[in-house]
């Protein structure tokens, strides 16, 4: 009886033993501490894109403290959606729950951000998209909370078509799109963009995700006649380079194209030399001697910004901005700030629409020249050095 | 060069079909077999088999940056280093894959099916999130090195790859000496002994248990380097993709008959067809061709068990 | 009297541990909790005296014992009404439940290993989704046609089906799980990969599930409406559960089970049972389905995916085949433990691997043993 007693009272005080070293620190700063929130994927598929973003946002947290011009200290809360919806509902509720938070960056993929905008609408947190382009994000409910820091779909699309038929002169077009949400949306865009522009649409094709043999469906195209000049690819990078490598097996000189989904190095070094003569709108360049990659490559930090850091840290500085405006009590004071900034950064000019999307987002146009996406300006192409495939 | 007449073009889009149906049918062809052989032998469905040739395209893919890393690319032709990866892979994996069947597959000899068919699950679980987890970068498609000549021949207006024949020449000698190994060496008589009678062969002198053992070796092998062709062939692998082509492999051989050697190449064949050309012929078909595939399965399923060639397993009362 | 007061005591001390467990958030406080419900158990398993001392109190205050746990299980929400997102875990973990506890019954009774459930749910979730933004119709009568639907589809699955071995029978329900998530994905109807947003939260007399519960002057957030709800439904699923098991149809399952051939002879219907077996499972998934697609507002295939099917075989698996309270607590373990452990989050998959691998090898009655049947 008295091993026993012993032993439970013994169980009991290892356990609040264990409690007590984990109790909450009390601390006071001296400053008011402003949590941020970010959402992206940071496992799963989409996790270098993900984690490219949260060492921009991370940065920009960074150079806020260190110049301490503001009564604030910033802190980033960092959550994982893994590109998928009940994840990133769960974390956007946790953010929200938390009251210094104060607004959120978030989101790669469209079909989480759909899910997370009611709740950050529901808990008025200001939520600022760095990624994901579905125009529904803003166009739809346009929540006052929700806006977009990155160009949406059928901005993106418009662009292409007016290049691709008034730059370059080719018409027709044969469009495959994968199965994803991106994938889909870009097929919705895509239409309408090219027929606006005066083109015309020779065959539609959708492949499952995960396929790796579109090889037949290359061959149907082949064999049209008259044959198309462009083919469109919307959907995700891997598929997009198994195509380019797969028109080159198959002999086709048809101009290959895509939009910033595919701008990503990712594409040429899967292609490798079938790459060549692939054309894309892209991203925002960044200059490499720009400062935004002088501090990336001096906070060290593992992975690499892609095309999607430098939107992050827009984003969190743009918040930053506002913050220091409206102050960081009144959320919906800080939403309506944000929403009527106007703010000048490494994207260039930021303004938001009514609807909160951004009407620059810094598109550019890439080709990819020696295994490397290249401005359209300042590739050998444009000089009339190389001559584009398609003719 | 001028277009040629619409006709010809047709029959050169038509061969080129063909042709990929071909290709897509041999990468299940080389699992299906395996799987139908560990069903033949001792009645047990291996549903990570998949996951072990996705072991072997992954391990290709680690040998070609090591023999890179070590300058060896450089010094010595590649026709050599390639055999020199099949070899290594084709050995590494087989002896894997004999592991795998140690721990997984044989405490479980005695327990019901319902145990072993959860654990070879659990076993293509592991085996794929290991690989998601421990590569680096796991999660996304990797590349898999170009070790076969990247070389386009033309037949009238039909091109060609080399590397592709060379693939399906290499799959078909593959399946030919592992028939040739059950049907004509004193092993695979043991094999085929264990197969109809696991208890006489015991008696007969055989051991059941190397056998069974050589068994997973030989298949493993094989889907060792089903995963270095596949990997040649799709140019991306991913983690996952042993889950899809295990279940591919499994209906090809269901579809011709568990158990019945000639019914795997059979089933993979219709598989194989059956999906290329939807994604190609039927318009908007593309992304369903794997249901078509599955529907094809389990129409089998339900009206033929047995398959088309099968062998009728009767119930042990 | 001093029984019943050590046994509200013990009750009492491992609430405690739980509720602490669930709203700590540093890692060692974390494992402390951990280690102490460890601790307790073994110390409880290990000291004879006590261990037979416990069963005996617990035998014979049966009623008392478990009418504490049903109002701690109530007061929860209550005690967490600073914790939404907890509240919110609780819920998801009463979701496996039910759907554990339906694949319970497949399993444990007639042997057959259903890896279809990510697509039940998925059906039910779909189904009662979209008649309620196409159609309007009350979540309350969804509820239920979401879990028939599932069951039509379980229906129709099983009955060709039924003639298969068990190995077949098993790559046609992983089959049809990824031919049901690519179907979800690709067509139009269902939303595609964007899924079906805007789902209304259900009402009850004027109460919207979407806005908190005032009790005593609190707030209790949303999350708890929907974690009642599930909870009632877990205990619905429990007393089917329970009837059934001793019911005609329990038998024959427990019959088949144990030798199929044998149970054909005895004249009992197989082919009938076992689709009844599948269609019942595939009911309570639908249900979840349709709890789960109203509580989030919206889905997409992403949630459906073949990983949902193997986190409910785990759980059935270590909570024990063909016992019910070992099954909730498997998936309370399988929802709480990934959540408070977020380092794990990635390796979730791989660890469910090999706990289902090392549980087959070590205990393949589960972590609590079946309960024999009581013939008394």
């Amino acid at each position: 009886m008295k091993t026993f007693r012993n032993s439970i009272v013994m169980a009991i005080l290892v356990s609040f033993g264990f409690l007590l070293m984990g109790s909450p620190i009390i601390y006071a700063a001296e400053k008011k501490l402003v949590k941020i929130g970010f959402i992206g994927p940071l496992t799963g598929p989409n996790a270098a894109v993900g984690l490219g973003a949260r060492n921009g946002a991370d940065l920009a947290i960074r150079q806020a403290n260190q110049k301490g011009d503001l009564p604030y200290k910033f802190e980033l809360v960092v959550l994982d959606d893994a590109s998928d919806p009940t994840t990133g509902v769960a974390a956007a509720t946790k953010l929200c729950m938390d009251p210094l938070v104060t607004a959120a960056t978030t989101h790669f993929n469209s079909p989480v951000g759909l899910a997370t905008i009611h709740v950050f609408h529901r808990y008025g947190v200001p939520q600022m998209f760095w990624g994901g382009i579905h125009p529904d994000i803003t166009n739809k409910y346009n929540y006052p909370v929700v806006t977009r820091i990155c160009p949406n779909t059928l901005v993106e699309h418009t662009k292409l078509a007016k290049f691709v038929e008034e730059k370059l002169g080719y018409k027709d077009w044969s469009i495959i799109y994968d199965m994803t949400s991106y994938g889909k949306s870009c097929f919705d865009a895509v239409k309408p963009a090219v027929t606006k522009a005066g083109g015309r649409i020779l065959s539609e094709d959708g492949i499952a995700v995960g396929t790796v043999d579109i090889r037949p469906i290359l061959s149907k195209i082949k064999a049209m006649k008259p044959g198309p000049q462009a083919i469109y690819f919307g959907g995700v990078v891997t598929e997009a380079s198994l195509i380019k490598i797969q028109m080159k097996e198959l002999g086709m000189k048809n101009l290959f194209t895509g939009v910033t989904g595919l701008d990503s190095e990712t594409f040429n070094a899967t292609a490798k030399e079938a790459a060549e003569g692939a054309l894309i709108i892209g991203k925002a360049h960044i200059d490499e001697s720009s400062p935004f990659v002088k501090d990336y490559k001096a906070a060290g930090y593992k992975e690499y910004y892609e095309a999607t850091g430098p939107y992050a840290y827009e984003a969190v500085n743009l918040v930053i901005e506002a913050i220091k405006k409206a102050g960081p009590e009144d959320k919906k004071k800080l939403a309506k700030t944000i929403r009527e900034m106007e703010y000048h950064g490494i994207l260039g000019v930021t303004a938001f629409d009514e609807f909160g999307q951004t009407l620059s987002g810094g598109l550019t146009i890439k080709v990819s020249q020696d295994k490397k996406w290249v401005l359209w300006e300042d590739s050998e192409y444009a000089k009339g050095k190389r001559v584009i495939p398609g003719k | 060069m001028d277009p040629p007449l619409k006709g010809n073009r047709d029959m050169t889009q038509f061969i080129e079909q063909i042709m990929f149906a071909l290709m897509l049918s041999s990468t299940y062809a080389l699992i299906a077999v395996g799987i139908t052989l560990f069903f033949g032998a001792i009645n047990i469905v291996h549903f990570s088999h998949g996951d072990v040739a996705m072991l072997g395209a992954f391990l290709g893919i680690i040998f070609y940056g090591l023999f890179g890393f070590m300058g060896l690319w450089e010094n010595i032709p590649l026709w050599l280093m390639t055999m020199v990866i099949f070899l290594l892979v084709f050995i590494v994996i087989g002896f894997l894959g004999t592991f795998f069947e140690r721990t997984v597959i044989k405490p479980f000899r005695k327990s019901p099916l319902l145990m072993v068919l959860v654990a070879t699950i659990a076993l293509g679980i592991v085996i794929r999130e290991s690989v998601r987890l421990f590569y680096p970068q796991g999660s996304n498609p990797q590349v898999f090195p170009k070790i076969l000549p990247q070389v386009n021949f033309e037949v009238g207006h039909l091109i060609l790859r080399f590397d592709h024949f060379i693939i399906l020449i290499i799959s078909f000698l593959l399946i030919f000496f592992m028939f040739l190994f059950i049907n004509k060496t004193k092993t695979g008589l043991a094999i085929r002994a264990i197969s109809q009678d696991i208890e006489a062969a015991n008696l007969m002198g055989i051991n059941s248990d190397i056998i069974i053992a050589i068994t997973f070796l030989i298949g493993s092998m094989l889907a060792g380097l089903a995963g270095i062709l596949i990997g040649s062939y799709q140019t991306i692998v991913r983690f996952d993709i042993g889950l899809m082509g295990g279940i591919k492999g499994f209906s090809a051989a269901v579809v011709g008959g568990l158990g019945n050697f000639y019914g795997a190449i059979v089933g993979s064949l219709i598989l194989g067809f059956i999906e290329s050309l939807t994604s190609a012929y039927i318009p908007g078909g593309a992304p369903y061709k794997d249901v078509f595939a599955f529907i094809i399965v389990i129409f089998f399923l339900v009206f033929k068990p047995s398959g088309i060639l099968g062998r009728r397993a009767p119930i042990k009362i | 009297m001093f029984e019943i007061g050590l046994l509200i005591f013990i009750e009492t001390l491992f609430f405690v541990l739980v509720y602490l467990f669930i709203i700590l958030e540093k890692t060692y406080s974390i494992l402390g909790i951990l280690g102490g419900i460890i601790l307790l158990s073994i110390l409880i398993n290990k000291v004879n005296r006590l261990h037979s001392f416990l069963s005996e109190c617990f035998s014979k205050y049966k009623t008392i014992a478990i009418l504490y746990g049903i109002i701690f299980i109530l007061a929860l929400p209550i005690l967490l009404w600073e914790y939404p997102y907890q509240i919110f875990i609780l819920f998801n973990a009463g979701l496996f439940a039910i759907l554990a506890l339906g694949l319970n019954w497949q399993i444990g009774s007639t042997n057959i290993v259903n890896f279809a459930t990510g697509a039940s749910f998925a059906t039910g979730a779909y189904t009662s989704a979209l008649l309620s933004i196409h159609l309007g119709l009350s979540f309350w009568i969804l509820l239920p046609i979401g879990g028939m639907a599932a069951a039509g589809i379980g229906f129709i699955l099983g009955l060709p089906c039924m003639k298969a071995k068990t190995y077949y029978l098993s790559l046609v329900t992983i089959a049809f799980t990824l031919i049901v998530y690519l179907l979800l994905n690709n067509l139009r109807w269902t939303g595609g990969p964007d899924g079906i947003a805007d789902i209304p939260f259900p009402k009850i007399v004027n109460h919207s599930f979407g806005s908190p519960i005032r009790l005593f002057g609190l707030e209790i957030p949303f999350q708890a409406n929907f974690y009642y709800l599930a909870i009632f439904l877990v205990a619905l699923t429990f007393f089917v559960d329970k009837r059934l098991r001793y019911s005609r149809i329990g038998l024959a399952w427990n019959a088949i089970r144990n030798d199929e051939v044998a149970a054909e002879c005895q004249g009992i219907n197989v082919t009938y049972s076992k689709v009844m077996s599948f269609s019942l499972n595939f009911f309570f998934d639908g249900v979840a389905g349709t709890l789960f697609a109203f509580c989030m507002s919206h889905i997409s295939p992403e949630s459906f995916t073949f990983n949902v099917s193997v986190t409910v075989i785990t759980i059935v698996i270590v909570g024990g085949m063909d016992n019910a309270v070992g099954i909730l607590f498997g998936a309370l373990l399988m929802t709480l433990i990934p959540e408070k452990f977020q380092v794990f989050q990635n390796y979730r998959m791989l660890i469910f691997g090999f706990i289902i691998l090392i549980m087959l090898r070590l205990r393949p009655k589960g972590l609590f043993p079946q309960t024999v049947r009581k013939y008394d």
